[in-house]
């Protein structure tokens, strides 16, 4: 770290905090909240899936034997790798490594990217297949009561489209912290910057997790 | 670059378990490979949680944070499905646990014999 | 520091920066707390003026004075200004943003720039709903419930369902500024067990915003999905179950009359020590109890849903647990009641409001428990029963407690006294004009008035003409307060840094605080609300 002693120094803290140890604190409880905020959101939803998961437990099974296990299963194996970069790329930045950072943020992004690709592929191919009830779309599914098993579906695409919504999110965000990287000009507010982001990556992966085992997983 | 060790273990022990849960699913059906499944779940998101996100070295207050999420979703979860439990909402809507009488159709009769109005269109 | 910098800094927060985007930019907990209170003002005489328009229409049996389906506009714009831009940012947005600060002994919340961010949702979302549901005539109710408003309602439904979950994201970022503060800007020496209550009662209010609002936008996000993209979850055709709409959408709105009512505690705690001067009795019960409340808050949901066709077993551990969150309150009543017991009362508006408040949050507290029970409750499901006991909560605890407040710390926030004859006019007009008002309901709700009805039996008119004056008189009690604060501002004698003589961190600075709150660290040495010290120097 280089010293800087004019008035203006990169290392104080906010006005509103008396040390950067405060503000640093603040910063993290202030996302952790915000990720038990998140939780409860996703947590709606699963409770009413649980609800008619256990209402229906057959057609649920069955339905669920209709998504791409094989994509899904690499799409999550994609997912943590990607977490792995976002945790490397916070202690090179850390560790005041300026270009590891940049390139662990670079793959990080790329292989959310990638996710997001096969996601819209499924999707894609369940359109094809007439499992979308989307819009009025016509639902043709083969097995028994079509209807319960449109419930499924529709729990599928609010679930999985809530969770692309957040990796987008995700995403914009952490661009912008390339940007910063790249500019470079702050590193000790760029770690708590890119911290908060590596946080809420982790999240939205924790969230894939439960997505995909209670979608893909609870299967006949 | 210190510590980078351990979330990289993680990585691989997150895969090894993805692998035993979908594996589950396929060689064990049922029940008992679908609470499997859930438990490999509750792992991965534990070692994401412990090494991706720090809670390992977390101060206490955060982890309690954490675990307060998870308690108000389980109270959210259990107080709803104690109503659900006790009541199918499949076939009649108005059933409840301790209806004794069952019609042709299957849905419960209320103590006068009657079916509940609001189940006959079911 | 030179002496214009020290001069800088010791200028009251008012006294620079009056052009128009010194105040839409500012970052100052103590401006956005002004931005609020215009915000929440304005919102609550719109809805007001409809509550005044519904009782209007009630004085005579017959629909007479607007339509049937104007009628069913009316209440929904009533609910939904009330509850959503009203009751639940009202206290915390405008004192708590104020105070809490100032009451930890900090320069600001912890995050200033999501502060006004949250007053730019909460208005910008608040202007939108109500646009919306005044001109497509959105007639759901406050409560939205399904399948009404899934599938049968033909207005702007979704243009309001996006408006409130926008809000809610005004909530959360609230609540986590709050938490943040209170764990980590409290001065030193100031412990968990010496902040004010209105701290605790502030902090709790955050965490029920933190915990149950998300739940609140996962339900409107899947009514929104329902109705635009055909994503039935509540639709009974594909084996849906509307009654679990009911269920998500109370686990956040029982937990959002806690938003409403501890805040309120909290206010009435400091008043009631301050025109006593005496301690607070069993400050740690107190305390406690507020958290006990929070908890138990999140358990009782289903007491809105008895008769809804929810399972008997669930009704009965919903109905449990509802009469366990009557022994928090009941402590904090009785502890109130404790702390005027040999006190030396001062009967000023500030402590008319509170004593009010203790009154009627009783009885509106005790006829929960008529509500909670699973029988009676039954027969009072659905009638003006009902509609008397949550305004007894809502208007006669809430928002007797909100005036209140503001009256008290009216002298730090502009550094005016109000004049107090016409105060303590306005507090009695309030107490009176609400009991006439809300009693009579509780009559004609227990003889079976259904709420949300235009028409009515004759047989009810009379009590419905009370309760028509006595919404008059009400209005009085509301406008008297907006005329002499607003002249107070200009006319008003000037306010001494601490004019009650209070204990509290706010009242050691000065009336109207400078920028950052203090002009020197503070530290706290020993117990809150030490009126004995205070009033023997």
């Amino acid at each position: 770290m280089t010293t800087t002693p004019s008035t203006t120094s990169k290392a104080a803290p906010d006005e509103q905090f008396d040390d950067l140890t405060q503000q640093r604190q603040a910063d993290l409880m202030g996302m952790w909240i915000f990720l038990a905020t998140e939780l409860m959101l996703f947590g709606g939803i699963f409770t009413a899936f649980t609800v008619y998961r256990f209402a229906y437990p057959e057609v649920f099974a069955e339905a669920a034997t209709h998504l791409d296990l094989k994509l899904g299963t690499f799409n999550t194996a994609l997912l943590v790798t990607s977490s792995l970069f976002m945790a490397l790329a916070e202690r090179a930045v850390n560790a005041g490594q300026r270009r590891k950072t940049l390139a662990f943020l670079f793959v990080t992004i790329g292989i959310g990217v990638v996710f997001l690709g096969i996601k819209g592929y499924e999707w894609h191919h369940e359109y094809t297949e007439k499992l979308m009830p989307i819009l009025g779309l016509a639902f043709e599914y083969p097995g028994a009561h079509p209807d319960r098993a449109e419930m499924f579906f529709n729990f599928y695409y609010v679930l999985t489209g809530l969770h692309a919504v957040h990796m987008s999110l995700g995403l914009v965000t952490l661009s912008v912290m390339v940007v910063f990287t790249w500019r470079w000009r702050d590193p000790s507010r760029l770690g708590r910057q890119i911290q908060i982001n590596g946080l809420y990556w982790a999240f939205v992966d924790v969230v894939w997790v439960f997505i995909f085992t209670t979608q893909y997983l609870l299967r006949a | 670059m210190r510590d980078v060790k351990a979330p990289v273990l993680a990585w691989g022990a997150y895969l090894i378990v993805l692998g035993g849960s979908v594996a589950a699913t396929k060689l064990v059906s049922g029940l008992m490979g679908h609470l499997f499944s859930l438990l490999c779940a509750s792992i991965m998101a534990s070692l994401i949680l412990s090494f991706f996100m720090g809670l390992r070295v977390a101060n206490n207050l955060l982890r309690v944070f954490a675990l307060a999420g998870v308690m108000w979703l389980a109270i959210m979860l259990t107080l709803t499905m104690v109503d659900y439990v006790m009541r199918d909402i499949g076939e009649c809507p108005n059933a409840q646990a301790d209806d004794v009488a069952r019609n042709a159709q299957g849905c419960p009769l209320d103590s006068a014999g009657n079916v509940r109005a609001s189940d006959t269109g079911a | 520091m030179s002496e214009a910098a020290a001069n800088q800094a010791s200028e009251s927060y008012l006294s620079r920066g009056w052009r128009l985007r010194d105040w839409l930019f500012t970052t100052d907990h103590k401006r956005v707390a002004w931005l609020y209170t215009v915000s929440i003002t304005a919102f609550f005489f719109l809805g007001g003026l409809a509550a005044l328009v519904i009782r209007l229409e009630l004085i005579t049996p017959e629909g007479d004075v607007v339509s049937a389906d104007a009628y069913n506009q009316l209440f929904t714009i009533h609910g939904v200004v009330m509850v959503w831009f009203f009751l639940i940012p009202s206290i915390p947005n405008t004192l708590g943003n104020f105070l809490l600060p100032l009451m930890v002994g900090a320069k600001d919340l912890a995050f200033p720039k999501l502060n006004i961010i949250s007053w730019y949702i909460y208005t910008i979302g608040g202007v939108f709903t109500i646009a919306a549901v005044i001109t497509s005539g959105v007639d759901t109710g406050w409560t939205f419930y399904t399948p009404y408003s899934t599938q049968y309602a033909d207005r702007a439904v979704v243009a309001a369902l996006t408006g409130v979950f926008v809000v809610g994201f005004s909530s959360i970022l609230t609540g986590i500024n709050f938490i943040v503060t209170t764990h980590k800007m409290r001065a030193p020496g100031l412990t968990w067990f010496r902040l004010p209550l209105f701290v605790w009662a502030n902090y709790a209010t955050s965490l029920v915003m933190v915990l149950a609002t998300p739940v609140l936008s996962a339900t409107l996000i899947l009514l929104i999905l329902e109705r635009m993209l055909g994503i039935g979850i509540f639709d009974p055709a594909l084996g849906g179950d509307p009654i679990l709409f009911q269920h998500l959408f109370w686990f956040y709105s029982h937990p959002a009359v806690y938003i409403m009512i501890l805040p309120g505690m909290g206010v009435v705690s400091e008043l009631i020590t301050c025109f006593s001067r005496k301690t607070v009795f069993g400050y740690h019960g107190m305390a406690i109890s507020i958290l006990a409340i929070t908890v138990f808050g999140f358990l009782v949901w289903g007491h809105h849903m008895f008769v809804s066709g929810q399972s008997l077993y669930a009704g009965l551990m919903f109905s449990f647990f509802t009469f366990l969150v009557a022994l928090p309150s009941a402590i904090k009543t009785f502890n109130w009641t404790a702390t005027l017991y040999k006190g030396k009362l001062i009967f000023s508006a500030v402590m008319i409001y509170a004593l009010s408040f203790v009154g009627l949050f009783t009885i509106g507290g005790f006829t929960g428990i008529f509500l909670a029970s699973l029988a009676v409750d039954v027969h009072v499901h659905d009638t003006y029963f009902v509609v008397a006991h949550f305004h007894y909560i809502m208007v006669g605890g809430m928002v007797t407690a909100y005036l209140g407040g503001l009256h008290f710390w009216w002298p730090k926030m502009t550094g005016r006294m109000y004049p107090e004859i016409w105060a303590k006019v306005a507090a009695l007009a309030l107490f009176i004009g609400f009991n006439l008002t809300f009693f009579p309901q509780y009559l004609m709700g227990y003889a079976g008035m259904p709420r949300r009805y235009q028409t009515y039996p004759e047989d009810f008119q009379i009590l419905h003409v009370m309760s028509s004056l006595g919404a008059g008189v009400l209005a009085i009690g509301y406008l008297l307060p907006l005329v002499y604060l607003l002249w107070s501002l200009r006319w008003g004698k000037r306010a001494p840094p601490n004019p009650w003589r209070a204990a509290g961190l706010e009242w050691r600075t000065d009336s109207p605080p400078p920028k950052h709150n203090f002009l020197e660290p503070q530290t706290v040495t020993g117990p809150p609300y030490d009126y004995d010290t205070i009033d023997n120097k």
